[in-house]
């Protein structure tokens, strides 16, 4: 083994420890190790006739979304072949043209999924889950597009720029330099988001502070997006990074269909997000995901060029892609870790294991939501423990508690 | 061609029935570009009052500019009337330059645009846009540096110049794509000869200081000028993407009358910059040789 080899491996080996550390960190949950869920009569907690339904309903995206990836990936491996032949289309420099064909590639992708989107969107409009219309899917579909471009624009700036410099060791500052433009997005998103109001509930309000206290979150603002123009789903999330951080409520979770101790549980929920700071680990998740998938693509590029020829650009998107569909299922299970986390400290936070069942049953009737999807969807696509397992973690907290 | 009374008329009497059929509709593109370049008609006369009313002489560039307009809507007159079948050509035509304008455009670009780089080319240049408006900030300061140079020493130095003309140089380059007038996509820092369609701007010269210390005042009605050519710009980028969209290929009377829009606008910013004393040529008219324009006088 040469010199150059053996300091190879010794690197690699660093890495993989330091990996495993920091991934063994980042995953540390306040969930108790020793909690036992309780099996859950489906049928009995959400009616059989329900389960049914949302069965139907979710079998039919499954197939769309099977569709969609066939198509989108076919598209990018026709467009890895024959994509460098754009090339000749920029006067902009390597860097340049690199941008152009990763934003070409990236507008394909979309014209070759759009199909299914709008098939998608046709299937929630016919079960009365969307009002959006057909050609917001297209027309925003094709605006949203310009922030999907100035990101990976970015990220290409970044890669090929260290590729031209550092050569085939390029991947590792670019896995930090990504997570570090990550970390900027995040932290800016909540400031470029519109459509976001303070809530004109006092109860709401008044809630939100008493929850926030006891989980000892401070700075953190809450918003109410109107969406009940578009959908009846209801849901609310947690974003930004330090003085940005916000929670945000869909206003169809104030429409009278969820008691007052839902929507608590709800923002204990988002508040435990922010209180575990999920944001930040997300973003420390999204590097330790990078590392190897930067690794991937130097080496599978190397051959053209490697990353500082706008010629890799085209096939860098074909291997992303194919990464990005490989690691869904262990991105899901580090999601749904932190979504249990979340859910175990609002139950903590509200002592209302009553009201978490209802609203777990309450947002699977109005999200036509399979409370137990089948094993491989659960894999495959959830980012969140099924309905299900959230009641029976209700339910594990209430025995816990002598309740 | 024939003419009765002083109007050209066709020859040829032959008309193709579903162009005839669809002439209310098809007539409409060339309406939207007539009533921009009414507006800069409109402007030109405006400014060519006051220009006469003070120097007794109609400058040269502003007659131009509205008897194109004026040119422009006979054509489409013509065409909407049924006297010709010939759709109304938009190009501003040449005309030889008895004095080289200092900020010349060049034109070397075929008309040929694929059609994917035209249905997404808006959101292509968002990252030149985002880049621009980084540059502009030290773009402002250099003037800034610049205009106080120019007061003390009669020129802008030469650094400054580079810079601001690459500034010039590059905003031109991503609006050459923007408009579907260029064909590639343009490269970050404005670089001379790195775009087909592209600026010449001329060395720093001397400047009178009274000139320089009144400048923003005097950029005045180029400004405004400047508006109205934008706005026949945003008509022509707006046309040309959906025939570019149908037929691969920009039509040629568009991308030249968009050359003319960029144009007088990086002539407009460069004298407002301070990168040439001289005043910018509003006529739409290009140079035949596509290098250099004449001044306004």
């Amino acid at each position: 083994m040469s010199a150059a080899t053996s300091r190879r491996a010794a690197v690699y080996a660093s890495l993989a420890v330091a990996w495993v550390v920091a991934a063994w960190l980042l995953a540390r949950s306040v969930v108790p190790r020793d909690l036992e869920l309780p099996a859950v009569d489906v049928d009995a907690v959400f009616g059989s006739g329900f389960v049914a339904r949302a069965e139907r309903y979710e079998r039919f995206l499954y197939v769309n979304w099977a569709l969609s990836q066939v198509a989108v990936l076919g598209t990018l491996a026709v467009y890895a072949r024959r994509g460098a032949r754009l090339a000749r289309e920029s006067a902009a420099g390597p860097i340049g043209t690199g941008m152009l064909l990763g934003m070409l590639g990236i507008a394909l992708a979309w014209l070759a999924g759009l199909p299914f989107s709008v098939l998608a969107l046709w299937w929630d409009r016919r079960h009365g889950l969307s009002r959006v219309a057909y050609v917001d899917v297209v027309l925003g579909g094709w605006l949203a597009l310009a922030g999907a471009f100035l990101a990976l624009t970015l990220g290409l700036v970044v890669v090929m720029w260290l590729a031209r410099w550092l050569g085939s060791w390029w991947w590792l500052p670019a896995a930090l330099a990504l997570g570090s433009i990550a970390a900027v997005l995040v932290f800016a998103e909540p400031y470029l988001a519109t459509g976001l109001e303070p809530p004109s509930d006092q109860r709401l309000e008044q809630s939100y502070e008493r929850l926030a206290r006891a989980e000892g979150v401070d700075g953190v603002t809450l918003r109410v997006q109107k969406v009940s123009g578009d959908t009846s789903q209801a849901n609310a999330y947690a974003f930004g990074l330090g003085p940005s951080r916000r929670i945000v409520v869909w206003d169809t979770l104030l429409d009278g269909r969820f008691a007052d101790g839902e929507v608590d549980v709800v923002l204990a929920h988002e508040l435990g997000h922010q209180a575990s700071h999920h944001i930040a680990k997300a973003i420390g998740w999204f590097v330790l995901f990078a590392l190897p998938a930067a690794l991937v693509v130097m080496l599978v590029t190397r051959r053209r060029g490697g990353m500082g020829d706008p010629a890799s650009v085209p096939l860098a998107l074909l291997v992303v892609a194919l990464l990005a569909l490989a690691a869904m299922p262990a991105q899901n299970v580090v999601s749904r870790r932190m979504e249990s986390e979340a859910d175990w400290k609002a139950l903590q936070t509200t002592r209302d294991p009553t009201a978490a069942r209802g609203l777990f049953r309450e947002l699977a009737v109005t999200s036509l939501g399979d409370p137990s999807p089948p094993t491989w969807a659960y894999v495959a696509f959830a980012t969140h423990p099924t309905l299900a397992q959230r009641v029976a973690m209700a339910d594990a907290w209430a025995q816990r508690e002598g309740r | 061609m024939a003419r009765v009374g002083h109007a050209p008329v066709d020859d040829d009497l032959h008309r193709r029935r579903w162009a005839v059929l669809l002439r209310p509709v098809l007539v409409l593109p060339a309406l939207a570009l007539l009533l921009a370049l009414v507006v800069l008609a409109v402007v030109a006369a405006v400014l060519g009052w006051f220009a006469s009313l003070v120097r007794g002489r109609m400058p040269l560039g502003l007659r131009d500019a509205g008897a194109f307009a004026v040119g422009y809507g006979g054509r489409v007159a013509r065409y909407g009337l049924l006297a010709t079948d010939r759709y109304p050509d938009s190009g501003p035509g040449h005309a030889a330059a008895p004095r080289m304008h200092p900020i010349a455009i060049r034109v070397r670009d075929d008309l040929g645009r694929p059609r994917l780089v035209v249905a997404f080319r808006p959101l292509l240049a968002v990252p030149h846009l985002y880049w621009l408006v980084l540059w502009s900030v030290p773009a402002l300061f250099a003037a800034v540096a610049a205009w106080v140079a120019a007061l003390v020493i009669g020129r802008v130095p030469a650094p400054l110049h580079r810079f601001l003309a690459a500034f010039v140089r590059a905003v031109a380059h991503v609006s050459a794509f923007l408009h579907v007038v260029g064909r590639p996509y343009p490269g970050f820092v404005g670089r001379e000869g790195g775009y087909p369609i592209d600026l010449t701007i001329a060395g720093p010269a001397r400047q009178r200081r009274l000139g320089v210390l009144a400048r923003i005042v005097l950029a005045g009605p180029a400004l405004l000028l400047a508006a109205a050519y934008a706005l026949v710009g945003l008509i022509v980028a707006l046309l040309a993407w959906i025939a570019a969209l149908v037929s691969g290929r920009a039509p040629s009377g568009l991308r030249d009358l968009g050359v003319s829009s960029i144009r007088y606008q990086a002539q407009t910013a460069s004298y407002l910059l301070l990168l040439t004393p001289r005043y910018p040529n509003s006529s739409p008219a290009l140079d035949p040789s596509g290098a250099g324009e004449e001044a306004d006088g």
